[in-house]
C-alpha cells in the first residue's frame, strides 16, 4: 500500500465516494433493477389481506425515527394496507417514544382522516415505559393500563375500546421494530395468547429474529427496505423501498467486487513477500 | 443501622415480588391475577420516574463542566444543557401534539438521529473491505457465507444466477437460524437464572 | 431546493463531518443530540404515565398514586444519605420485570425454540429431512460450545469435536448476521443521501 502513496485513509474517501455514488445515481436515474418477490412478504400480505374487514389490529410502532429508513418502507406498506382493508387499529409504542409521533406523521402522510374516523376507526395511545412490563399490562388489561388516549380523551369516550379489553381481542399484532419490540410481543403476547405477530424490523436484526419465526413465535418477519420494497410492490403503492432496490443492487456488487479486489491484492503481496 | 442490613429489605422485597408474579401466572387464581397487574401498573409508573434520575445526573455531570471550565468540554456541555432544557420545557407545557414541538422533532431530531445511525455506514465499507481477507479457516467460513448473504441481498445477483436466492434462504433459514437458536437458548436459560438468584435473594449486584 | 429540509441538511453534514476527523461542527451536533434525545424521551415519559395515572385519579381511582410512591421513593437516589430508601423502588422494578421476562422466555426462547427445532420430526422430503438435521446438529453442538467451556477434564478433551463444529455453526451465524448488517447500514445511509439530495433540490 505504502508504495502506492495510497494511505488507508485516502482509500478510505476513494471507497466512500464510490459507495455514494452507488447511491447517488440510482437515486436521480433509477435503473429499475427487477427484484423478487420472496415467500415473506408474501406471507404478510396474505394475513393482512385475509383478515375479515374491520378486525382489530395492534400496531406497535416501536421504532425510533433514526431507523426508519430501514423499517419506514414496510411500516408504512403495512400501515396502507391495514387502513385500505378498513381494519380498526390501536397504535401504542411499546419500546420507543418516537412511537406515537411517528404514528401521528403516518396518520397525516397518507391523509387518514378523510376516509376513516378517529374513536371509531383508529386510536393512538401515547409511549408506556416499562417495556416487557407495559406489553404485559397491556395485554391483560388494556383499560388498566391506559387511562387516556393520545390526545387525553377518556377510553369511555372512543367507541374503538368498547371491544378492547386485552390481547385475546387482537386478531392480528403488527410490530415496527428496531429496538426489541419483537422480542417483547414473541416472548410476552405469543407465550400467555398466542397473538399472530407480523414483525417488519430492521435487516440487521433478521438474522437474530429468525428462530422466532422458525419457532412460530412470529408468523411473519419482514425485514429492512428490502421486504419493505416487495410489500409496496404487493399493495401497489411505490415508495421509498422500491426506490432503494437499485442502490441495494448497485453496493452489494460493488462490495462482493472490492472484497475480490482485496483478497487478490492480499494474496498476490503475501505470495511476493513469501518469494 | 449497617449497609446490608439497609438493603436487606429491599432485597427480599424484590424476591417476594417476583416469586409472586412469577408463581401468579401458573395458578390463574383472579384475585391474584388482579393483584399481579396492579403491580405492573406500580412498576410502569416507579420504573417512568428512572428517566428523571438519568436526566438529572445528566445535567448535574454537565453543569459540574461549565463551572469547572473543563477544558474543551464546557462549551458543548452549555449547548447540551441549553437543548435539553428548550425541549423539557416545551414538551412539558406544550405537550409533544403541539406544532412547535412535531417541527423540532421532524427538522431537527429526525436528522440528526438518522444521520448518527447513517454514520456507521462509511465504516462498514471500509471494515469490510479491509477485514474481509482469508487469513484463516475460520475467517473463510465466517466470509463464505457473508458474501453469499450479500449476494442473496442484493436483487441483481438474482438476475445473473437465480440459485443465490435459495442458497441464501438456506443459510438464514436453516444454518443461521441453528446457530442463533442455540444462543437464544443458552441465553434464556442464563435469564432463569438469573430470576431465580433474584428469587432467592442471592442477586445482589443490583443493590450497588 | 426545500428550504424546510436545510435545517436537517446540515445537521446532516455536521455529523457526517466526522468521517473526514473528530471536529467542532461534529461535537455541537452530537452535544444538541444527546441533550434533544434526554429531554425527549423524558418528555414522551411523562405524557405516558399522564394517561396511565392522570386517567384513573381523574375518576377518582386513587391506586396508582402507590406506583407515584414508588417513584417518587427511586429519586431519593439523588440524596446520598437516602440511597439506600431507593432500593426499595428499583427492587419492585426489578421484581416485577425479571418475573414478567423470565415468564415469557420460558415459552417463547426455551420451548418455543426446542419444538422449533425438533418440530414434526426427520419426516418429509429429502431436503427436509436433511435441514432439520442440519438443524438438531447445529443446535446442539452450537449449545455444547456455550456450556462446555472447560475443554479439558483430567488431562482428557471433552466434547471437543462438537464444540468445533458448533463453533463453525456459529461463525456462519456471525457471518449471516454481518451480510445482513451491511445492508441495514447501506439503506440507512441511503436514506440520509436522498434527504439531502432533497435539500439541494435534485430529487423532488
Amino acid at each position: 500500500m505504502s508504495k502506492s502513496g495510497l494511505t488507508p485513509a485516502r482509500m478510505n474517501y476513494i471507497l466512500w465516494a464510490i459507495f455514494l455514488a452507488f447511491m447517488i445515481i440510482p437515486a436521480v436515474r433509477p435503473i429499475g433493477i427487477p427484484f423478487p418477490i420472496g415467500p415473506e412478504a408474501k406471507h404478510a400480505y396474505e394475513l393482512v389481506q385475509n383478515l375479515p374487514e374491520g378486525s382489530l389490529v395492534f400496531f406497535s410502532v416501536d421504532a425510533s425515527i433514526g431507523g426508519w429508513a430501514e423499517v419506514g418502507p414496510g411500516g408504512e406498506a403495512l400501515f396502507q394496507h391495514v387502513m385500505a382493508k378498513r381494519h380498526r387499529v390501536v397504535f401504542v409504542a411499546l419500546t420507543a417514544p418516537d412511537g406515537p409521533l411517528i404514528a401521528e406523521q403516518m396518520v397525516n402522510k397518507y391523509h387518514v382522516k378523510d376516509t376513516r374516523k378517529y374513536g371509531v376507526d383508529y386510536v393512538i395511545f401515547p409511549y408506556l415505559p416499562g417495556g416487557v412490563t407495559a406489553a404485559m399490562a397491556m395485554a391483560d388489561d388494556f383499560w388498566k393500563a391506559f387511562g387516556k388516549d393520545y390526545y387525553g380523551s377518556p377510553l369511555d369516550t372512543l367507541p374503538i375500546m368498547k371491544d378492547v379489553h386485552g390481547a385475546k381481542d387482537f386478531k392480528l399484532a403488527i410490530t415496527l421494530d428496531n429496538n426489541a419490540g419483537t422480542e417483547t410481543l414473541a416472548t410476552q403476547w405469543w407465550t400467555k395468547y398466542k397473538t399472530v405477530i407480523i414483525s417488519q424490523t430492521m435487516v440487521m436484526m433478521y438474522s437474530w429474529l429468525r428462530p422466532y419465526k422458525d419457532g412460530g413465535q412470529v408468523e411473519a418477519l419482514l425485514s429492512g427496505a428490502r421486504h419493505g420494497a416487495e410489500y409496496e410492490y404487493l399493495i401497489k403503492s411505490p415508495g421509498a423501498g422500491m426506490a432503494s432496490t437499485d442502490m441495494i443492487s448497485l453496493t452489494h456488487a460493488g462490495m462482493v467486487i472490492a472484497v475480490i479486489i482485496s483478497n487478490s491484492v492480499y494474496y498476490f503481496v503475501r505470495k511476493g513477500e513469501k518469494k | 443501622m449497617s449497609k446490608y442490613l439497609k438493603s436487606l429489605g429491599a432485597l427480599y422485597f424484590a424476591s417476594a415480588i417476583a416469586l409472586f408474579i412469577f408463581i401468579e401466572y401458573y395458578l390463574a387464581v383472579p384475585v391474584l391475577s388482579a393483584a399481579s397487574k396492579e403491580l405492573q401498573g406500580f412498576a410502569i409508573t416507579a420504573g417512568g420516574f428512572a428517566i428523571v434520575l438519568g436526566f438529572t445526573e445528566m445535567a448535574r455531570l454537565h453543569l459540574t463542566r461549565i463551572r469547572k471550565k473543563t477544558a474543551k468540554e464546557w462549551p458543548f456541555s452549555i449547548c447540551l444543557l441549553v437543548a435539553l432544557g428548550v425541549i423539557t420545557i416545551l414538551g412539558l407545557v406544550l405537550t409533544p401534539r403541539h406544532w412547535i414541538y412535531q417541527t423540532l422533532f421532524g427538522n431537527v431530531y429526525t436528522p440528526l438521529d438518522s444521520a448518527m445511525y447513517a454514520l456507521t455506514g462509511f465504516y462498514i465499507i471500509s471494515a469490510t473491505f479491509r477485514a474481509f481477507r482469508i487469513r484463516s479457516m475460520d475467517m473463510l467460513i465466517f466470509m463464505i457465507p457473508a458474501m453469499l448473504i450479500l449476494m442473496y441481498n442484493g436483487p441483481i445477483f438474482a438476475a445473473v444466477w437465480e440459485g443465490f436466492g435459495p442458497l441464501g434462504a438456506w443459510l438464514v433459514d436453516v444454518a443461521n437460524t441453528a446457530a442463533l437458536r442455540a444462543y437464544r437458548i443458552t441465553a434464556a436459560v442464563g435469564a432463569v437464572v438469573f430470576t431465580v438468584r433474584v428469587i432467592l435473594g442471592i442477586e445482589r449486584r443490583w443493590l450497588g | 431546493m426545500n428550504v424546510a429540509l436545510i435545517p436537517g441538511a446540515i445537521l446532516t453534514i455536521m455529523i457526517f463531518s466526522y468521517i473526514i476527523k473528530d471536529n467542532l461542527s461534529f461535537k455541537f451536533a452530537e452535544s444538541l443530540f444527546v441533550g434533544y434525545t434526554i429531554a425527549h424521551q423524558l418528555v414522551m415519559t411523562v405524557d405516558g404515565l399522564q394517561s396511565s395515572v392522570g386517567g384513573p385519579l381523574a375518576k377518582g381511582n386513587f391506586v396508582p398514586i402507590i406506583g407515584v410512591l414508588f417513584g417518587i421513593v427511586i429519586l431519593t437516589r439523588l440524596i446520598p444519605s437516602l440511597r439506600y430508601v431507593s432500593l426499595w423502588g428499583i427492587a419492585l422494578v426489578i421484581g416485577v420485570s425479571t418475573a414478567l421476562f423470565t415468564r415469557g422466555l420460558l415459552g417463547s426462547d426455551i420451548m418455543g425454540q426446542i419444538t422449533g427445532t425438533i418440530g414434526a420430526g426427520i419426516v418429509g422430503t429429502g431436503q427436509q429431512i436433511f435441514d432439520r438435521i442440519v438443524m438438531i446438529i447445529g443446535v446442539l453442538t452450537a449449545m455444547s460450545y456455550f456450556i462446555f467451556t472447560e475443554t479439558t477434564v483430567g488431562g482428557r478433551p471433552i466434547f471437543q469435536y462438537p464444540r468445533s463444529i458448533g463453533k463453525y455453526f456459529l461463525l456462519i451465524g456471525f457471518g449471516v448476521g454481518y451480510g445482513m448488517t451491511f445492508l441495514s447500514r447501506m439503506a440507512l445511509l441511503f436514506g440520509r443521501v436522498v434527504d439531502l439530495l432533497r435539500a439541494i433540490g435534485i430529487l423532488a
